[in-house]
């Protein structure tokens, strides 16, 4: 069968819009794979095309070696989706749209979803409508894992959730994993995917830009650190530290910005006093990689 | 089992607002049938002096069998079955759409064709169920009441208002399930509805303009007056085609565009 997904050309224009331009992507069976890139870049129209939600302008798309375009049916038959551009059905509770939707598949084992339902611990006895963002995407999350299906297709699967939740849904990612499974899921921050994901793709623009495994991809990342010291530091003595490409201090020489990549930096770079760029630039002071 | 569920859940969700219209309906029956008898003297009397091309229009509401074409069959029965009937239609798919909760529906395995076949059949059967609950109060009062009218009539008259709200149905649901918006499925639809109904005064009043009637749905189902000369198979036949017609194409559009 090969890949669990795997698009060549695929392109999507709304009208004259972009959606995506010529997305070739291979996600094999049984890996992780974060689907990476700013909001509006093409990540939730290319899971639109994968789940026949959308028609491609141009190229193909096979989701276990099925065209969704011909067999939509059989795609979400096999796969488990969440996409962002959905509502649950706000009349209803959480327990009788779990009952529904399972109903829709045909039945789920009751077992699967309410061991579900207690590691996420969703809601079910209240409308939806009376529900927050977060327990909303816990009972999204429930319907999309709830029948154990062999690809799962999460789009921001984690928007709204608290941290633990978060936890809850990485290690339930790497048990699927673990068991065979495979996950494809969206996000627009690396530090959300680089936990769980083996490989990740990076679409901006509506292209893809990258494809890496998670591991070569951090050894690339840049990290941003800021010091703040009592007083004044000369910052050439930081740019001569191993990893360190970009060193850089404030008009007082008391706030010291680096730059630290894994690796050799070929070319280190120094700017005391560095006034514009201290105030235009203004790196993330967390250890949050970039890229 | 996937298939009864979304006719089943389509059916709930109306279920609240077939209740009010039912309600709507048993009232007018209730209050307009029951007005006969009393006033059957005034009426004839007030026929006898209404302007030709106004007496023309209502027909021979003197007669109790045209008395129920003129205020149920013809005015308030016609105006609550086509709400009904547009607004459960602009609903089902368009509504849906418009609610983000269609994208949803479609993470389970279930083809565009079976939602929407068995929305529709869901909703022909919630404006089925008003056509009968008409039938029914308008028949139990008309023979409580010991007004002439055979059943059968009444019968014709509800058959010709059930073709035409399923037309509104049809219309409204095709529509919106090929633009997946509520308003232009909405306003499109009364609006044929309510040109309809000029279309057949002005071809009834302005002389020359007799043809103006063969386009007016309206003239289809109400202007033989089904309820005084029984049904006119031709124009039932009509309603129900282009019913099923206007359906068809907003679904055969539906399985083939983006859903928004």
């Amino acid at each position: 069968m090969g890949a669990a997904i795997r698009t060549e050309g695929l392109t999507k224009y709304y009208g004259s819009a972009r959606g995506i331009v010529e997305v070739d992507l291979e996600v094999d069976v049984g890996e992780v794979f974060g689907f990476l890139g700013p909001n509006g870049a093409g990540k939730t129209t290319t899971i639109r095309l994968l789940v026949d939600h959308i028609r491609p302008t141009s190229g193909r798309a096979r989701v276990l070696g099925i065209d969704p375009q011909r067999e939509p049916v059989e795609v979400l038959r096999r796969i488990g989706l969440l996409t962002t551009d959905m509502e649950l059905y706000p009349r209803l509770t959480g327990r009788a749209l779990l009952d529904y939707l399972g109903k829709l598949r045909g039945g789920v084992h009751p077992g699967g979803r309410d061991g579900l339902v207690e590691r996420f611990g969703a809601e079910l006895d209240r409308p939806v409508r009376e529900l927050s963002r977060g327990n909303r995407q816990k009972l999204a999350l429930v319907a999309a894992f709830m029948h154990d299906p062999e690809l799962v297709i999460l789009d921001e699967p984690t928007t709204g959730l608290d941290p633990l939740v978060q936890q809850e849904f990485q290690t339930l990612v790497r048990e699927l994993r673990d068991r065979g499974r495979t996950v494809f899921l969206s996000s627009h921050t690396l530090s959300e995917v680089e936990r769980v994901a083996d490989r990740v793709g990076i679409i901006r623009d509506g292209r893809l830009v990258a494809t890496e495994r998670i591991g070569d991809l951090k050894a690339k990342a840049v990290r941003h650190l800021e010091f703040e010291f009592s007083e004044p530091v000369a910052c050439e003595p930081f740019a001569a530290l191993a990893g360190v490409r970009t060193a850089e201090t404030d008009a007082h020489g008391t706030l010291l910005r680096l730059a630290i990549a894994r690796g050799r930096s070929a070319r280190p770079s120094c700017s005391p006093r560095d006034t514009s760029r201290s105030t235009s630039s203004a790196p993330n002071p967390t250890s949050r990689s970039c890229f | 089992m996937s298939r009864s569920s979304v006719f089943a859940r389509t059916l709930a969700d109306r279920l609240r607002a077939t209740g009010l219209f039912a309600a709507g309906v048993v009232a007018v029956a209730a209050v307009y049938v029951s007005m006969y008898p009393p006033m059957a003297d005034e009426i004839a009397v007030y026929a006898e002096s209404v302007p030709e091309v106004l007496a023309v229009l209502m027909g021979e509401i003197a007669d109790p069998a045209g008395y129920l074409h003129a205020t149920i069959f013809a005015l308030l029965g016609v105006v609550l079955l086509v709400a009904a009937a547009a607004t459960f239609g602009a609903a089902a798919i368009a509504g849906e759409e418009e609610a983000a909760t269609l994208p949803l529906l479609f993470t389970v395995p279930i083809s565009r064709l079976t939602v929407a076949v068995h929305k529709l059949a869901g909703l022909a059967v919630a404006v089925t169920v008003l056509a009968a609950v008409l039938f029914a109060a308008v028949t139990a009062l008309v023979v409580g009441l010991g007004i002439d009218v055979p059943a059968a009539n009444i019968a014709a008259g509800t058959l010709h208002l059930h073709a035409f709200a399923l037309f509104a149905l049809g219309l409204a649901f095709g529509i919106g399930a090929a633009t997946g918006r509520r308003a232009p499925s909405l306003a499109v639809t009364l609006g044929v509805v309510v040109a309809g109904y000029v279309l057949h005064g002005v071809a009834h009043l302005l002389d020359g303009f007799e043809a103006l009637r063969w386009v007016s749905p309206f003239y289809w189902s109400a202007g033989t007056e089904p309820v005084v000369n029984g049904p006119a198979w031709g124009w039932l036949a009509l309603l129900y085609t282009a019913a099923a017609v206007a359906a068809a194409a907003g679904i055969w559009r539906f399985t083939r565009r983006d859903l928004a």
